[in-house]
């Protein structure tokens, strides 16, 4: 009956990184908000040079990962809250995961197109 | 896999889960809806995620994301997932201030519940009154 799912400690560890990944998305979007207020873009080319400004792109990479591992981490929250049994619950996390992934891999692939930057 | 099989405890215990009928503190309330607000703002990642590569991919696309995001629903939308935002960022500044023990006491926490909500409506206001310009 103590069968381990593989959720002993867990806890800790999804604890810091949901902080962890809050802290960093707050950060960001400080600093995004001075650079936009600063520097507003005008038009298409200037959009193409202010993102493609190397460390926004690392940082803003690095800002979607945040939103998707402290999104995950709620998700999974609430799914293991109101999805009951086994099957449905996996099948939910599952489609859920798979989604994130996409949304991982979209995101280097919007930012690590070339032809950003100046 | 459900556990209760293997409880072997008093399952006659009386349930009332009707929420409408249950008078919630507004602490109650924060809560639900920092929960409620995550899953909203999870909704907006892909959307904000096109608007992004299509914004790169040429003037005339970037064009496009910018006469969209001036349409009435994108405007709706976008007040909704500003308050999303704000609602759930001030509440998990709350959270965060409340593992440092800090606001834990009940009058405290209302008042930073209070608060939470004044914050979050201030933002929308200020970002309303900003951008309607």
């Amino acid at each position: 009956m103590n069968t381990d799912y593989g959720s002993i400690g867990r806890g800790l560890g999804e604890w810091r990184l949901q902080r962890a990944s809050a802290l960093y998305m707050g950060l960001y979007l400080a600093g995004i908000g001075v650079v936009f207020v600063m520097d507003p873009v005008e038009g298409y080319r200037d959009w193409l040079t202010t993102i493609g400004w190397m460390p926004l792109r690392v940082a803003t990479v690095l800002f979607f990962a945040a939103v998707l591992v402290h999104g995950w981490i709620g998700l999974r929250s609430v799914v293991l809250d109101y999805v009951h049994g086994a099957w449905l619950r996996g099948a939910v996390l599952l489609a859920a995961a798979i989604l994130f992934c996409a949304q991982a891999v979209w995101t280097l692939l919007i930012l690590l197109a070339p032809g950003l930057g100046p | 896999m459900r556990c209760k099989k293997h409880v072997k405890s008093n399952n006659n215990r009386p349930i009332f889960l009707n929420l409408l009928r249950i008078r919630l503190p507004l602490g109650a309330v924060v809560s639900i809806v920092h929960r409620a607000t995550g899953l909203v703002l999870l909704l907006a990642v892909p959307v904000v995620l096109y608007l992004l590569e299509r914004s790169l991919r040429g003037p005339e696309d970037y064009r496009w994301v910018l006469s969209i995001l001036e349409t009435l629903p994108a405007r709706v939308l976008g007040v909704i997932g500003l308050w999303a935002g704000a609602q759930h960022f001030f509440s998990g500044v709350r959270h965060l201030l409340q593992d440092a023990d800090i606001g834990v006491e009940l009058d405290r926490a209302r008042l930073s519940a209070w608060l939470v909500w004044a914050a979050s409506l201030s933002v929308v206001a200020i970002a309303a009154v900003g951008l309607s310009g």
